[in-house]
């Protein structure tokens, strides 16, 4: 499994831009500078993935003013993006990225392609400005993810990254008590926090 | 003889990277997203287009126009 705290790879792919209704290269690298979400799936066409993309597509706007990017992956090609764009009621409202990965490359090189089937698991990655993977979570095709979630997550690993001091508690959320981890407090972090907190 | 006709091969965006590139003389990713107002990701993808045709070319991390890039320029 990729490591958290460890540099992405890179990779180069085809995808389409449905905004534009066109097709491009991208790397991942492009990418720099700012925060992304790589959200592999297993195929258009198909039943939960449009559900997880039209939640995703719909957490875009809120995700773009955090500063974050979506590319999302599949092992369809940009042909199949297109046409799922253009005729499927949930996947209309996609604005984000759509990379194709027909050959299976970049879901090997994520650790997230499935041999048997030909296509990628549900993978999401957080990867920071700096390519530095903060977040992967891994999930077997029949159940969706929680786009909640991922927002939660990312504004906490913002809010660490510019807070070098501070860590976040469980199930954080931004205006929510954070602390310093410090020696002092081993074995007496309720002294600083409280479940409900 | 330049390989580029602009009209015909580049794209509307990477035009505007080019001719702001000419403007510039060289620039780095970030001045050339602060010139045209396009993200990075963009420029990234742009320059790289550009870069295949003989337009531009990275030197000491900056990117400068070439003279089939110039060339192009002037028909922008």
């Amino acid at each position: 499994m990729l490591m958290v705290g460890k540099e992405v790879p890179d990779f180069e792919t085809e995808a389409y831009f449905p905004e534009e209704g066109k097709s491009e290269k991208i790397k991942l690298s492009d990418y720099r500078g700012k925060w992304v979400v790589l959200c592999f799936y297993p195929a258009d066409f198909t039943f939960v993935c449009p559900t997880e993309i039209n939640a995703m597509a719909r957490t875009y706007d809120e995700l773009k003013k955090m500063g974050v990017e979506v590319i999302s992956m599949s092992t369809d090609t940009v042909f199949s993006h297109k046409v799922w764009h253009e005729t499927s009621e949930l996947i209309k409202p996609v604005k984000f990225v759509m990379g194709a990965d027909p050959t299976g490359k970049v879901s090997r090189l994520y650790e997230v392609y499935d041999e048997e089937s030909g296509t990628a698991v549900r993978g999401r990655f957080i990867i920071d400005p700096d390519g530095i993977l903060r977040a992967v979570e891994v999930l077997y095709p029949n159940v969706g993810r929680n786009v909640k979630e991922l927002v939660r997550q990312i504004k906490a690993f913002q809010f660490v990254r510019e807070h070098p001091d501070q860590v976040t508690p469980a199930g954080w959320e931004p205006g929510k008590k954070t602390f310093a981890p410090d020696m002092k407090i081993a074995g007496k972090v309720y002294t600083v926090w409280k479940p409900e907190e | 003889m330049p390989c580029l006709e602009p009209d015909k091969n580049l794209s509307e965006e990477a035009k505007k990277v080019l001719k702001a590139l000419s403007e510039l003389k060289s620039a780095t990713k970030t001045e050339l997203a602060e010139k045209t107002s396009f993200d990075t990701p963009l420029i990234s993808r742009k320059l790289r287009e550009l870069a295949e045709k003989g337009a531009v070319k990275e030197e000491n991390g900056k990117f400068v126009i070439t003279d089939d890039g110039l060339e192009a320029v002037k028909k922008i």
